[in-house]
């Protein structure tokens, strides 16, 4: 369909497109700069994100506040990119509530990352503390299991009140604040926010700032209270784009994303050509009835950007020099297959006898009944092979009587969470008589028989109406 | 897998998620491959380190933590070196860390290694080519330092698979949200790709804490794509096979195997084995065939290349057992002719006998006709539904299987290759092989093919019913334990009454017993209620009660197996003579087996019962009070076997009889 000098053409766009999707949040701002309509929440987040961190690393202030947003609306990649157009570099701890579970490793990690930036050794302080601990046997039992080389409690509060006597100011990123707030009593929280506050403008004395990352809006109220009393109780809150258009704006110019050929290649000739071939097709594409439906249905169940990123990449993916040009039926695959995914995409290419089971399963649950166990279906299985008298299966004309793979069927289907087992397993149960329920529809088992294009089988369901 | 391709290659979103339900083995190994493939290949936007940990094999976080960093630094643990793990060997300081105490240390583990990847100098990069080179003990060191060489300008680029990604939850749930955060986490430019069986939404960590994945599906497998799969892997074998005969017998089934070493064709040299290219047609009949019978039931390629290797060296048995009569019928000629030319020396027997052997080709296994192929897949039909019926559930090993379903060397056999006249298998033999046509006819093969005919009867080939074997025999469903139908037989007769009533009170309800067992009243009266209850239960409302057989046993009380026990016994064991023998003795009737009962081998072969597992023992063992509770092992078909070989009508004995 497309002319082969216009291949490696498709195959740049389809690059440049991708490595565009990537880093969809530079993208983003220059989006939003250009036009300059009704400033957006991120832009205001952006404003007030880097007066406080030039604030503490110009004046040497100590702030905290508090990065509030929904998933995907780049609270993160806003903290990045203002941190990394500062001029003087400050250290940067990152930590992430999902990772320092406890106290004690976001101590270390703290330690490691100080280490790393500035060149001492803090580590080895907090590892001569703990070893000195160590011998003393009055001390309450240390816990077991924490692994060698973690500082103890008793450490934190000095190394954290080092925190504004380093030679460069100190940046403190807390990704997921709110699990941070769940350690016992908050300690980490609590030094790192005093500090904060009693980090006097002195001229020996760096700034530091505490930025607190998360999407739950109530994080401020899980504080403690003299935690709190020490926050500075700014919050700066992120929105993803709130408007369809801003997102339809955001796809076309990922979409025409302009490819940089390399230096030596043929390609250069071809470019022009394609490009009045491509743009074309964007904008048609963009402009189409069904397309924009779709982006505002997807649109309309979440505002996350990643989401029409996977989506776009879905769709960018699957170009081909067979089909190069994008469609609104390509679009709906992608968004059946990364947006509104069906719970269970395979269920019709089961085997057979995992639908018999399936299908056994459905007559005992309009029986009443459930819960059921293998050998009940077996038994209906039986039952509707005499009752119907005929082979159940018919294979090219050979017939098969009997399944006896029918445990490993029902093996299959325990793998694959759609049988989930009742009661936690249990020496004395034999495997037969373990009782499971089915995680499906009523409605997806019809589905998944129809598909399956037995008849028999499909006879044997509605017999159970 | 093309999507895959590209994304991995260009730019990657930092999380993908593969789910493939059916198939899953064979496509892990694919993504593994292909992703091999790109790292290799040069039109990436970075230089790919790729790595592929098993959610099983790593089952504690350090055992993960060590997988990744030491196979994305190409790094080989040696037991000589104390079997340590990668570290920055430039840096005496940091090479005492260990990367694999927290998630913390393998974080910056990656960041470490993935900075001395980008920074290493180029004699670093050698040195590693040179690691490699050891290892493989291939000639590529050039290439392999040329790349790295290479990747020392460019990025680099982690790719960090996961197999059974769902067995993570389980092992290690703590780890899921920071392994599918890890590009965030490390900042570096990073893949975390899960393979998984299990749906994303089974395993996705709550409170939506990880980003969602990209997803990508892989189909199940059409039946086309698997007989494919299937005749490339005849091809493979086929060429390990005649690279070096018989070098990887793993791929023969036993019996197989003996049967082609032993004897040698007319030139010394083996005879062709069951994958011997010229039946490569044939074989691709067979799988289209084993795959329509397989098909339904299995998705997986796996399973069904497991059955064709198990039944495949069977189904051309004829077809060797035929050329090999052939062969032997050859050599006895040439050895006549060897005898009619007598007076010519030796050596010129041996040239004739090359001459001739080049001159009619049969040492030559040729393609089978059309007839003998539908002959063949007409016999071996039934055997291929017992194959798929036993090897799926592993009920026994291909092996095994093979060697008891494997067709003998049958006299009859030969009529299989033998269904054409001698001038149409020429003609056959021409089409298929062009070497062929220049042979003419010559009266000799005319006359020995002709004669072969004469004597062969034509007879219809009737297809040997597989050989049953002992456990097999009494095998009715697959939920039947092998082990256990085996162990029944030999049993005690008491140990069977035992077990008989322990079923009979695991699955009727304890109510019932009076009614079942009671003695005293008329047989009418008994009747009558058990009718009206009946009744009773199906006019009510509710759901409909499942019979207790199909909802297992349910525990009950030592007491009352004594109890069905006597009732058994006094039923159907007591002979008439001790009846009366005994009237002396013991006045009130039943007193015989009260005593029986009563005894201290009926209470040890229970014990001996519960050892074995035939009977469960619920209560445990240090509880006083009250009577121990039991809990009947057997299945319902195993109890109906022991009944009828004790005549006991345990269906009239049962509460709800099937």
């Amino acid at each position: 369909m497309l002319p082969a000098h216009l291949h490696p053409c498709l195959a740049l766009q389809k690059r440049q497109i991708l490595l565009a999707l990537n880093n969809l949040s530079s993208l983003e701002l220059n989006d939003e700069r250009s036009d300059d309509p009704p400033e957006s929440a991120n832009q205001v987040a952006y404003q007030q994100l880097q007066d406080l961190i030039t604030g503490t690393v110009c004046r040497g202030e100590g702030n905290s506040c508090l990065l509030i947003g929904p998933r995907g609306s780049g609270k993160t990649s806003l903290v990045s990119r203002c941190v990394a157009e500062l001029v003087e570099q400050p250290i940067v701890l990152r930590l992430s509530g999902w990772v320092q579970t406890t106290d004690r490793l976001a101590l270390r990690e703290i330690a490691v990352q100080l280490n790393e930036q500035t060149g001492n050794v803090y580590l080895a302080l907090t590892e001569n503390g703990q070893e000195d601990e160590e011998p003393n046997p009055f001390l309450d039992a240390p816990p077991t299991n924490v692994p060698f080389g973690q500082p103890s409690a008793a450490h934190l509060p000095t190394l954290i009140s080092l925190l504004p006597t380093l030679p460069r100011p100190t940046i403190v990123i807390l990704d997921a604040f709110d699990l941070f707030s769940l350690h016992p009593r908050q300690s980490l929280l609590y030094c790192l926010l005093d500090t904060v506050q009693n980090c006097g403008a002195g001229p020996k004395n760096k700034g530091v700032a505490v930025i607190g990352v998360t999407t739950r809006m109530d994080s401020i109220n899980l504080l403690e209270k003299r935690v709190k009393s020490r926050f500075s109780g700014r919050m700066i809150r992120t929105a993803s784009p709130a408007e369809l258009s801003d997102w339809t704006r955001l796809a076309r110019t990922i979409l025409c994303a302009v490819p940089t050929p390399p230096a030596d290649s043929g390609i250069k000739h071809h470019l022009p050509s394609w490009r009045e071939l491509w743009h074309p097709t964007v904008d048609k594409f963009c402009a189409d009835e069904a397309v924009l439906a779709m982006l505002n249905d997807t649109f309309c169940i979440t505002k996350d950007v990643r989401m029409l990123s996977k989506v776009l990449t879905h769709l960018v993916v699957h170009l081909s020099p067979q089909v190069p040009l994008l469609t609104a039926s390509q679009l709906a695959a992608a968004v059946a297959k990364q947006r509104a995914r069906p719970l269970y995409p395979f269920l019709q290419d089961l085997p057979y006898p995992c639908i018999c089971l399936l299908v056994a399963a459905y007559h005992w649950d309009t029986a009443g009944h459930p819960n059921f166990t293998f050998e009940m279906l077996y038994e209906s299985f039986r039952h509707q092979v005499r009752a119907s008298s005929s082979a159940p299966v018919q294979v090219n004309g050979g017939s098969i009587g009997m399944m006896r793979c029918s445990r490993m069927a029902l093996e299959n289907l325990i793998s694959a969470h759609i049988f989930d087992a009742i009661a936690a397993p249990n020496s004395s149960i034999a495997k037969e008589f373990v009782k499971y329920r089915c995680t499906l529809e009523r409605d997806d088992i019809r589905k998944a028989t129809d598909k399956c294009g037995q008849t028999n089988v499909k006879k044997w369901l509605s017999k159970a109406q | 897998m093309d999507e895959l391709a590209t994304l991995v290659a260009i730019a990657p979103p930092p999380f993908i998620f593969i789910h493939d339900p059916n198939s899953f083995q064979t496509s892990a190994n694919a993504v593994i491959n292909l992703l091999d493939s790109i790292a290799c290949s040069n039109d990436n936007t970075a230089h790919l380190r790729t790595v592929a940990a098993n959610g099983i094999s790593c089952f504690t976080p350090r055992l993960l933590y060590d997988r990744i960093i030491n196979s994305l630094a190409n790094w080989t643990v040696k037991w000589e070196e104390g079997c340590s793990n990668w570290s920055l060997s430039s840096d005496p300081a940091s090479s005492t860390r260990r990367w694999n105490d927290s998630f913390d240390g393998f974080v910056h583990g990656l960041r470490a290694l993935h900075h001395s990847i980008r920074t290493s100098p180029a004699q670093q990069a050698r040195k590693k080519g040179d690691d490699k080179n050891k290892r493989k003990g291939k000639g590529k060191g050039k290439q392999k330092e040329t790349e790295e060489d290479r990747a020392v300008n460019q990025q680099v680029r982690f790719v960090i698979v996961v197999e059974h990604a769902g067995h993570l939850r389980e092992t290690m749930p703590d780890l899921l949200v920071p392994l599918t955060r890890l590009a965030e986490l490390t900042q570096l430019d990073l893949v975390v790709i899960f393979l998984s069986q299990v749906r994303w939404e089974d395993m996705k960590p709550s409170s939506g804490a990880s980003p969602d994945p990209y997803f990508i599906d892989i189909p199940s497998p059409k039946k086309e794509e698997i007989v494919s799969q299937l005749e490339e892997h005849f091809g493979s074998i086929m060429r390990t096979t005649s690279d070096f005969p018989h070098a990887d017998p793993s791929t023969l089934p036993k019996a197989n195997r003996k049967k082609n070493a032993a004897p040698t064709g007319v030139s010394g040299q083996p005879l062709p084995g069951p994958y011997h290219p010229s039946l490569r047609q044939l074989y691709s009949h067979f799988t289209s065939i084993l795959c329509d019978v397989c098909y339904p039931f299995t998705h997986d390629p796996r399973e069904i290349q497991y059955i064709a290797a198990a039944r495949w060296p069977g189904f051309v048995q004829p077809v060797l057992a035929g050329h090999a009569q052939r062969i032997e019928r050859l050599r006895t000629r040439l050895a006549k002719r060897a005898g009619a030319d007598h007076e010519t020396n030796y050596m010129d027997v041996d040239e004739d006998y090359d001459e001739d052997e080049d001159e009619d080709e049969s040492e030559e296994l040729r393609p089978p006709t059309e007839d003998t192929r539908l002959r063949l897949s007409r016999l071996f039909k039934p055997t291929l539904t017992s194959a798929l019926e036993e090897l799926y559930p592993r009920l026994a090993n291909a092996a095994a299987w093979a060697q008891l379903n494997s067709a003998p060397p049958d006299p009859d056999s030969i009529t299989l290759s033998r269904p054409t006249s001698p001038l149409k298998m020429g003609a056959a033999a021409a089409l298929s092989d062009t070497n062929t046509v220049q042979m003419p006819v010559t009266p000799r093969t005319n006359r020995v093919l002709r004669s072969s005919v004469q004597n062969t009867p034509h007879t219809p080939y009737t297809p040997r019913t597989p050989r049953v074997t002992s456990y097999a025999h009494n095998y009715s469903g697959d939920t039947k334990d092998v082990t256990t139908t085996m162990g029944l037989s030999i049993l005690p007769r008491l140990s069977k009454f035992i077990l008989i009533a322990a079923f009979i009170a695991s699955t009727n309800p304890s109510k019932s017993d009076i009614r079942m067992f009671g003695r005293g009243l008329d047989e009418k009266k008994r009747k009558r209620r058990r009718t009206a209850s009946t009744i009773g239960s199906k006019t009510g409302s509710g759901p409909s009660k499942v019979p207790q057989r199909l909802l297992g046993p349910t525990p009950f009380p030592l007491d009352r197996l004594i109890a069905i026990l006597g009732a058994l016994l006094e039923e159907n064991d007591i002979s008439e003579e001790i009846r009366l023998s005994t009237d002396e003795l013991f006045n009130v009737p039943g007193e015989y087996t009260d005593m029986e009962i009563s005894r201290v081998g009926v209470y040890t072969t229970i014990g001996e019962l519960s050892s074995i597992w035939l009977l469960h023992r619920t209560s445990p063992p240090e509880r006083l009070e009250g009577p121990p509770m039991f809990k009947c092992g057997i299945s319902y078909d195993d109890a109906l076997g022991l009944a009828k070989e004790l005549d006991v009508p345990l269906n009239d004995l049962l509460w709800d009889p099937l």
